[in-house]
């Protein structure tokens, strides 16, 4: 069994308490062959579904056609969606992208951190400094300006739910088994903005009545972790040991009875924390 | 009757020798909408949501998806920007340079592009409107084929004669051609969705249809 998450740092964590690492081993280690892409924004995520696992290079290091892996979106049995929220910017350089993230890593106190940033994206060669450095700098300025002075969030919401409907279809003329949770934004639960999602509900599988965000900041110590954008969050997928145990069940259970029927699944009878 | 059209330059000029003109002067219509020149499609889409439900007949003539949209609703294409805003206009030029040198994401675009093309149809089918698609430039579409009414096979810009800073971009014969094209379908109350072959009413010599690239 292949099993692929879709979405942003709530999918995005491995470990022996994280929700993805139950779901496998309950499935006698089930293969995972997609995680989230922490801070990026849902275009990005999207793409992943058409990258394809290398398994062989030529001598010159490019990749053989015989070795060119089957898409994400081909090889996956099962598919979990994590909504990321609307406001970031996709780039050419495949980096994470919102404003809070340009202001702490413009910040001259991150330094440090700007350098492992710029060297991590490719946005600066190692080591970063001089000339590379201030030309990674500036792209993150660029970024930090869009948002200040340009930046419409009306047309982030609508286009994010462009590439929802573009999601949806595909998988259902994929006929994918999938489930679809909402990381931040209340995009079909029930406190829904009808201004800019009037039409979008998923139609190839069931999806979470609650934000991810919801329960992980209703957790215990989670106003700790206010800056959790911002890689500051120690949990996994931005959630406790219990509630990544109680999502994996719900995975699992949806899993297990092969229903995925597109409806609304009542996060209140899985989360305790929500009642 | 009441028309909107909706999209960029090429539907923007309404005076006496444009398509809009004439197609308007056929009907004794009144133009509710028009387009706005330089324009990502999302802010022609707003125009839209705002005259929806008054338009009898709506006319779509689609921009090009690498226009950048923005809270001030101003003109950032890949060749061009503009403001009134002297302090914005200086910022605009630095990072109009930088965003098109360093950092846009053509893909992102496109899908984008899609997505808005999707809602707009969708929003066409709901509200049961009569309505008109023209793809302005080649990778206008994006792929996608409306399902709300007929859709011209042929971008504006190819059309035979085009080069120029004329009435939506259009010499008086091909803004004649155009207003006819609309006013034929307008009289015959056809909106299914299909091709509009554009050599039927534009003569010169045309590229290979966008749509039988498409396919």
């Amino acid at each position: 069994m292949k099993i692929a998450f879709i979405g942003d740092s709530y999918c995005a964590d491995w470990g022996p308490d994280s929700y993805l690492d139950i779901v496998l081993r309950h499935f006698n280690n089930a293969e995972l062959i997609c995680t989230g892409l922490k801070g990026m924004a849902l275009f990005h995520s999207y793409e992943t579904l058409f990258n394809a696992r290398i398994e062989g290079l030529d001598e010159m290091g490019k990749i053989l056609d015989s070795q060119r892996g089957v898409p994400v979106i081909d090889e996956a049995d099962y598919i979990v969606f994590c909504i990321t929220s609307a406001d970031r910017l996709a780039t050419r350089h495949t980096m994470p992208c919102m404003l809070n993230l340009m202001d702490y890593y413009l910040d001259p106190a991150q330094d440090v951190e700007l350098d492992a940033f710029l060297e991590h994206y490719l946005l600066a060669p190692y080591p970063v400094k001089g000339k590379g450095k201030e030309k990674g700098r500036k792209i993150l300025q660029t970024a930090k300006n869009f948002y200040e002075d340009l930046y419409d969030i009306s047309y982030f919401k609508h286009i994010q739910i462009g590439l929802l409907m573009q999601i949806d279809q595909l998988m259902l003329q994929k006929k994918k088994k999938c489930i679809w949770f909402t990381c931040v934004d209340h995009l079909w639960t029930k406190k829904n903005w009808p201004e800019y999602y009037p039409h979008f509900t998923p139609k190839s599988g069931p999806y979470g009545n609650v934000a991810l965000c919801d329960i992980s900041m209703s957790e215990e110590h989670a106003s700790e972790t206010e800056q959790l954008q911002i890689t500051k969050d120690v949990r996994y997928n931005h959630l406790n040991e219990e509630n990544n145990l109680r999502l994996a069940n719900l995975i699992i259970n949806i899993i297990d009875s092969n229903d995925f029927t597109p409806k609304e699944i009542n996060m209140k009878d899985h989360f305790e924390i929500l009642k | 009757m009441k028309i909107a059209f909706i999209g960029d330059s090429y539907c923007e000029y309404v005076t006496d020798g444009s398509w809009l003109f004439f197609v308007a002067k056929e009907y004794n219509a009144d133009i509710i909408a028009n387009g706005i020149g330089g324009r990502h499609l999302f802010h022609a889409y707003e125009v839209l949501l705002d005259v929806v439900d008054e338009a009898d007949y709506i006319i779509l003539c689609i921009s090009e998806p690498y226009r950048m949209p923005n809270k001030h609703g101003m003109h950032i294409t890949p060749l061009h920007y503009g403001s009134e805003d002297e302090h914005l206009k200086e910022k605009l030029k630095t990072f109009h340079r930088l965003y098109y040198n360093d950092f846009i994401s053509l893909k992102w675009h496109e899908v984008s592009q899609k997505g808005l093309l999707m809602q707009i149809d969708e929003l066409m089918i709901q509200k049961q409107k009569k309505c008109i698609w023209f793809p302005c430039f080649e990778n206008s579409m994006q792929g996608f084929i409306p399902k709300s009414g007929p859709i011209g096979n042929e971008s504006l810009r190819h059309l035979p004669g085009h080069s120029d800073t004329r009435k939506n971009h259009m010499n008086l014969r091909n803004n004649q051609n155009m207003a006819r094209l609309i006013i034929d379908i307008i009289k015959k109350e056809n909106f299914k969705p299909r091709e509009i072959d554009m050599k039927d009413y534009f003569e010169g010599s045309f590229k290979l249809s966008f749509l039988k690239r498409l396919l």
